[in-house]
């Protein structure tokens, strides 16, 4: 599973269609861009924990693990691979 | 599944309505009118121990669970007619006392917790801002560590006891590029440099209970007065914010029961075209949907409210609780100035002003909207 992947097509699809940011790329920072408001906080992490059976701890939502698309997928990857 | 309270609930419940029948209801439509908030009601509810029912009596409370500061609160609303008043005490309380239990240090609970328990201190929550209202973590108050303390720059906006404010738990970004991950929570004390009360805000309801904007402009808050972690503030403010959903509008069910106390006993008495108004059937209808309403209100507001009690999950809860509960209120005050006619729409009936009140449940603690935004988030939508 490309860990990455999974997560542009949920951004680009559910969290940018309203957003003044039309790119995005595994590097583009989502707070600073407009994609990750509030709101967009929350889906995004029902969306992680349930598209991949993980639980985010309230300890774990952090700025690096969320920057962008590579760091989201890299915390993501690390609690799947603890988790087998 | 259990849906009866206990003798112990029942007592507490017919006390606290006694009391407030006998010692808040003075001068009501006069302060709604001149925006006066109660000092004395406010201290009497301290005296009696409402202010820190749910605080542990280590910290100078009573240690009730909030199930029965939810069953309080409605019996407040029942029998106060102050609604301002009522919601005065219950935003000290759940956004301001209950989170610096949950969150803070011992240090920090010594020294605040007592004193708002007894209501000598007055709490404030403090998140919003002129630019910031829904979108709340991208609010723009700054904090910026200098040493052993932090400078707070920024302005809110909206804040319920702000003008009277003496421990005011107050939300700013360490770091505005980060956006949610920076929100941070701090205690600042009223007589910090830098603080100061702006304008009073006059409202539509809820006239009786102040609202202010706060400044800070430069102000030295010592870095011991942060509550939780820099970035925890996001989860502290959700913490208050289900809280506040599940157990502020409880007040309104109290509100709603005895609007249909009224509107039966109107119904009963009221005579048009040679018989009781009750006997048309559009009052009638009228009066059964406000039975249904409350009764749905009441049981959606102490599903959420048990659950907090419990300490489990209860987002979706508390947004279904807080959009029902907040709506029929409107509904229902709007019905009770129907079935009572024109006398409904004087203040001497009272109706209006609960209207007036009842509009502000549904922008508070979240608007409405956002609450069908968490709704929906919950089912995967």
């Amino acid at each position: 599973m490309d860990t990455r992947a999974v997560l542009r097509e949920y951004i680009q699809l559910e969290l940018m269609f309203d957003s003044a940011q039309k790119q995005l790329s595994d590097d583009t920072p989502l707070v600073s861009s407009g994609i990750l408001d509030s709101t967009n906080l929350l889906r995004l992490i029902a969306f992680v924990e349930e598209r991949f059976g993980l639980t985010v701890r309230d300890d774990e939502l952090e700025f690096d693990n969320f920057r962008d698309v590579s760091s989201l997928a890299a915390f993501i990857d690390r609690k799947l691979s603890r988790a087998t | 599944m259990e849906f009866s309270w206990s003798d112990e609930h029942l007592s507490l419940r017919r006390s606290v309505i006694e009391f407030a029948r006998a010692e808040l209801n003075d001068s009501v439509r006069e302060r709604d009118r001149d925006s006066v908030f109660s000092w004395n009601g406010w201290r009497k509810c301290a005296d009696f121990g409402i202010h820190g029912l749910p605080i542990p009596t280590e910290y100078g409370g009573l240690g009730r669970d909030l199930l029965t500061t939810a069953l309080v609160l409605e019996s407040l609303g029942y029998a106060c007619h102050d609604r301002g008043l009522v919601f005065s005490i219950g935003a000290h309380l759940l956004s301001c006392a209950m989170p610096l239990l949950a969150f803070g240090t011992e240090e920090q609970k010594r020294r605040y917790l007592p004193r708002l328990s007894t209501g000598q201190t007055v709490g404030v929550h403090a998140i919003t801002e002129p630019e910031v209202g829904s979108d709340a973590f991208s609010l723009r108050t700054t904090a910026v560590r200098n040493g052993d303390r932090y400078v707070l720059n920024g302005r809110k906006t909206f804040i319920t006891n702000g003008s009277i404010a003496d421990l005011i738990l107050v939300f700013a970004t360490t770091a505005r590029a980060a956006g949610p991950f920076a929100v941070t929570a701090f205690l600042v004390e009223k007589g910090a440099p830098g603080f100061s009360v702006g304008s009073s805000i006059e409202k539509m309801g809820l006239r009786s209970s102040p609202m202010a904007e706060l400044v800070f402009d430069d102000c030295e808050v010592p870095a011991a007065n942060r509550l939780g972690r820099e970035g925890q503030g996001r989860i502290i403010f959700s913490h208050s914010m289900e809280l506040e959903r599940s157990c502020l509008l409880a007040a309104d069910i109290g509100v709603m029961q005895r609007q249909l106390e009224q509107c039966v006993a109107y119904a009963k008495q009221r005579k048009q075209f040679g018989r009781p108004i009750g006997q048309f059937q559009s009052v009638s209808n009228r009066i059964a949907e406000m039975q249904l309403r409350l009764e749905a209100a009441r049981l959606l507001l102490y599903k959420a409210a048990w659950l907090k009690s419990r300490n489990l999950p209860a987002a979706a809860e508390a947004a279904m609780a807080k959009l029902f509960v907040s709506e029929a209120s409107v509904q229902s005050s709007l019905d009770a100035i129907r079935i009572h006619g024109g006398n409904g729409y004087t203040t001497e009936f009272e109706f209006e002003r609960q209207l007036r009140d009842a509009v502000g449940g549904t922008i508070y603690s979240g608007t409405n909207d956002i609450q069908k935004l968490i709704i929906a988030r919950s089912l995967g939508l």
